[in-house]
């Protein structure tokens, strides 16, 4: 019976011993965020600090303790562009410029310790081809089927937002991949007012579909949803768009 | 150089001469309980101190210089048999009855064979030692393939062998020596090859013999079991399914026949929206024409379903085989055996939320036929093959958001062999050579293992050589679902569309040792692993194309003692070994196999009570796995089509920040498995078992732990176990008449 014992012993150490698992120590780190946007002339980047693991999540932006030695945008065989600190948000940076389409950026950010550096390169516009005007009327219940020509740009981004200007509704885009055409549901149009709608068709690089595409969005090793950015030095995302528009007049 | 060669023509000379003088001595070696062949037996003229190995069919020949000389049979697990032979016979029939030593898994190094013949890293486990390894659910023949210290298995729920740090889908399946492609159940928790209907399992590392191919790591072999002299058979019932099996002679012929069905379709509660049924078959003939060395014919099907009865969402796979081997004999040394097989594979899943709403329809398909020519001499044998195959795959993985490429892929492949094994004093050299080739890609395989008889019982064993595959087998690896059952493979055909060629390149050197009651073994190895390709993961800095592909260095040591009594046995082995992988490019950073588990110990018991009590306890502890850390949270913001792209307006759910990949340890694992049977019945009368076990015995929760969100209090990022190990019993009965 003293062999039994053993067993038994043995296997109460076994548990004591492997039921506390230990994690590796979170680490706090610069996020810089970055869509490039060939329609702008003011590019806007977001520099925040990620919370470390271990520490209870907070929600909303997390601005650097001090402001970034360095954030700035060098366009290929061009100039460099610095970007400022936004007064409204310190944690929003501005720069001047409008990128072009099939030209390469690199981000260089040095901030608390870190340099962090991401390239993009801006996809090839693009032009809805049909409807073919830029205005068109429609019927509010009716599907509204959009086609355009992106390039070699493999990822499409389709919005319909209320207008022009307002952009703090949060909006949910038709992804499409590999393909130039896409159907809005007549659902898409019922909600009245406004009777003006605004659909953009926004041809995006890898990275920014990869990231910003839910459906691509990877899970990490325990199923939670992680962020397959290209940055070095820290994490987030530089990628880069272009767009085209139709003001959609509801009937 | 000249004197090499006076030297080289005067040992020929030798040869030739002593040649002239001897005769072969051929003959057969059986189990005593069945009359069933024993592969792998060893047979040794104490006079003319020259060993032999039987083939699969239980053959042996021996060249003999003078008469009278005695031949010893010896097997583990078995009483040697001892024939004493005054002039050349027509052939010799040496009969093993079971010994009363238990069995330990380990105590197969403890094979008293001419030791220097021994291949090295080759672990021959007979049925009674695998069934004796605690089982989970049901019983199986490969977890009871933890006897050998090189496989692991990627949970404690798997019962998928990996060896030495090598992915699962490099481990090749036969079965009598024909192509098994999928043999599992359920999630590849247990197989479908229960002990019942086997004679023994050979697991071979690789370098293994030339005569193997599909494989990178290693084979493993199981042989069915025959039909012996008078009927005989049996029942099994367990907690999820029924068996039995019988076996007997139909005239000069014997057959076997057995089956399983999982019941668990015929039950209610949560089985009756998704009835879920596995059957098994298992069929082997033996046919003896005319007195000539039998032709045997291996039948296997194994089938699983579940599919939920409304919505017709669920999965279903089997897997066909159909095989016959024909042994000749050719001339006075001479053996032939010619082959056939076709074996197939099927998979459909539909609806299932794998990479989205996934609809899977995998085939695999492959068909050979081929010879083996053997010319067996004094000090050696000579022999060369080839097979003429073709291969038919199929992956078509639709639906879902990531859905993973399809692949198609029909073509003839040729295999072509050579081996010589020579004998020179305490000295045993095998070379070998393999061809692989289709119509876009070949492989060159050389293989070589020498043994040397270091006397007392000691022998040292050095192998080195390359081994391929033309086509990759990748497991799906899925957050929080391959985590506890392992669902599909995807195939993709080698030399093609980017895909490389995996091929590795193997050394190891081990020292055995085996004394009565006593074995022992260490060895060391390394292996180059080149074209090994896996799903990338999703990670950090890893964009890119849904598979990748990369090269792989493993190393290590590993240990083996047992000690057996008469009723005790004893088992201990430890394995210190590194597997690392550079993906994608040369130049990228070498970082741990997501197995690479640094230390594993493990303990297997065997003691008899007494009045047919039997208990059975394996221990298993691993040091932790690697995992990729999480580095913090941040938020993502939202990408809006209007000026500024990027905006912060709301509040978004977490994003975690993973650290580089495989960065981090995480817990170690273990789990402590018992098993008790009760023998009831004898010698001579029907013999019944009833037997209990208990998958982790240890009632916790151990697991690498992975990052992921706290479910109570406040939001933060934890890191919690993989998967929870609770005890898995299992119950079962069985009567053999």
């Amino acid at each position: 019976m003293s062999c039994l014992r053993a067993v038994w012993l043995a296997a109460a150490l076994t548990s004591c011993a492997m039921r506390e698992i230990t994690p590796p120590p979170g680490r706090e780190q610069v996020v810089v965020q970055s869509v490039l946007n060939a329609r702008a002339t003011v590019q806007v980047l977001w520099i925040e600090r990620t919370v470390p693991a271990g520490d209870p999540v907070t929600f909303g932006v997390r601005p650097l303790t001090e402001p970034p030695a360095r954030a700035e945008v060098r366009e290929e065989g061009g100039g460099v562009y610095s970007f400022r600190a936004d007064t409204a948000n310190p944690a929003r940076f501005l720069a001047g410029f409008t990128p072009l389409p099939g030209r390469r950026y690199d981000l260089l950010v040095e901030a608390e310790g870190a340099v962090v550096r991401a390239t993009t390169v801006v996809p090839p516009a693009v032009t809805i081809l049909a409807p073919a005007a830029d205005t068109v009327d429609h019927p509010r219940q009716s599907p509204l089927q959009v086609t355009w020509a992106s390039g070699t740009s493999r990822q499409v981004a389709v919005y319909l937002t209320l207008d022009t200007t307002d952009v703090s509704s949060y909006v949910f885009p038709q992804w499409v991949r590999d393909d130039t055409t896409a159907i809005l549901p007549g659902f898409a149009f019922a909600p009245v007012p406004p009777s003006t709608r605004l659909l953009w068709v926004v041809a995006a690089d890898p990275v920014t579909a990869r990231v910003f595409d839910p459906a691509r969005r990877p899970l990490g090793p325990g199923g939670e949803p992680t962020l397959d950015g290209n940055v070095t030095g820290g994490v987030g995302v530089f990628g880069a768009v272009t767009s085209d528009r139709l003001l959609v007049r509801l009937q | 150089m000249s004197r090499r060669i006076v030297l080289a023509v005067g040992a020929l000379g030798v040869g030739v001469a002593t040649l002239e003088a001897q005769v072969p001595v051929r003959g057969r070696v059986l189990a005593a309980e069945n009359d069933q062949p024993l592969a792998g037996a060893s047979v040794y003229a104490l006079g003319a101190r020259r060993g032999a190995e039987t083939d699969r069919h239980g053959r042996f020949v021996l060249w003999l210089g003078t008469l009278p000389d005695t031949l010893v049979a010896r097997f583990i697990g078995r009483m040697p048999d001892t024939v004493v032979l005054d002039s050349v016979p027509g052939e010799v029939t040496l009969v093993l009855t079971p010994s009363a030593v238990p069995l330990a898994g380990v105590l197969v190094e403890a094979d008293p064979r001419r030791p220097a013949d021994a291949p090295p890293a080759t672990w021959s486990l007979p049925a009674e030692a695998v069934a004796a390894v605690p089982s989970a659910v049901e019983p199986d023949v490969f977890r009871g393939l933890a006897l050998s210290p090189a496989v692991a298995y990627p949970t404690p729920f798997s019962s998928q062998p990996f060896v030495r740090g090598t992915d699962p889908g490099a481990v090749g399946y036969r079965l009598d020596g024909f192509t098994l492609i999928n043999p599992f159940h359920l999630g590849r928790i247990f197989s479908a090859l229960m002990p019942q209907a086997i004679q023994s399992v050979t697991l071979a590392l690789a370098p293994f013999g030339e005569e193997f191919g599909d494989a990178t790591s290693g084979i493993v072999d199981a042989r069915m079991r025959e039909g012996s002299d008078e009927v005989r058979g049996g029942g099994q019932a367990s907690l999820v399914s029924l068996a039995s099996w019988a076996g007997g002679p139909l005239g000069r012929h014997r057959w076997f026949l057995g089956g399983r069905h999982g019941f668990l379709e015929h039950l209610g509660g949560p089985f009756g929206e998704v009835p879920y049924r596995f059957n098994d078959l298992y069929a082997r003939l033996a046919l003896a024409p005319g007195g000539a060395a039998p032709v045997h014919l291996t039948a296997f099907w194994s089938g699983d379903r579940a599919f939920h009865r409304e919505t017709g969402e669920g999965v279903g796979w089997y897997n066909a085989l159909l095989g016959l081997r024909v042994p000749l004999q050719l001339g006075a040394g001479g053996q032939v055996e010619l082959w056939g097989e076709t074996s197939r594979f099927s998979e459909d899943v539909v609806g299932l939320d794998i990479r989205g709403a996934t609809d899977i329809a995998n085939r695999f398909s492959t068909s050979a036929a081929g010879a083996r020519l053997q010319w067996v001499r004094p000090r050696g044998s000579v022999s060369l093959g080839g097979e003429v195959r073709h291969r038919r795959m199929r992956n078509r993985v639709t639906g879902g958001d990531r859905a993973a490429p399809g692949a198609r892929s029909d073509g003839m492949v040729t295999a072509l062999t050579a081996g010589l094994h020579h004998r020179a004093g305490p000295a045993s050299a095998r070379v070998g050579l393999r061809l692989d080739a289709d119509g876009v890609v070949h492989a060159w395989q050389p293989r070589i293992r020498l043994g040397l008889d270091l006397g007392r019982g000691w022998a040292l064993g050095v192998a080195a050589g390359r081994t391929a595959r033309l086509y990759h087998v990748i497991a799906e690896v899925l957050p929080g679902v391959e985590d506890v059952a392992s669902v599909y493979d995807l195939w993709r055909p080698a030399g093609r569309a980017g895909t490389p060629l995996p091929r590795s390149d193997h050394a190891l050197v081990e020292i055995r040792a085996g004394r009565p009651g006593l074995a022992f073994r260490a060895g060391v190895f390394a292996g180059n692993l080149r074209g090994v390709g896996e799903i990338r993961p999703a990670a950090p800095d890893t964009a890119g194309s849904f598979f990748r592909f990369g090269r792989g260095r493993v190393w290590g040591a590993d240990l083996e003692l047992s000690a057996t009594g008469a009723r005790r046995s004893v088992g201990l082995a430890y394995v210190l070994s590194w597997s690392r992988r550079r993906w994608d490019r040369d130049a990228a950073p070498a970082i741990p196999w997501r197995h690479d588990r640094r230390h594993q110990a493990r303990a297997f018991v065997t003691w008899f009570t007494g009045r047919g009590w039997r208990f059975n306890l394996l221990a298993d502890l691993a040091s932790a796995e690697p995992i990729t850390p999480a580095f913090g949270t941040m938020e993502l913001a939202g990408l809006h089509p209007g000026e500024g792209s990027l905006n912060r307006r709301a509040p978004a759910s977490p994003t975690m920040v993973l650290g580089p990949e495989n960065s981090a340890r995480g817990g170690w694992t273990g789990h402590v498995d018992v098993g008790v049977r009760k023998e009831i019945g004898g010698p001579g009368r029907s013999v019944g078992h009833l037997g209990v076990s208990i998958l982790n015995l240890s009632l916790a929760p151990v697991a690498p732990a992975v990052p992921g969100f706290s479910e109570e209090g406040p939001l933060r990022v934890v890191y919690r176990p993989r998967f929870f190990l609770p005890p898995v019993p299992t119950v079962t009965f069985d009567l053999e008449f």
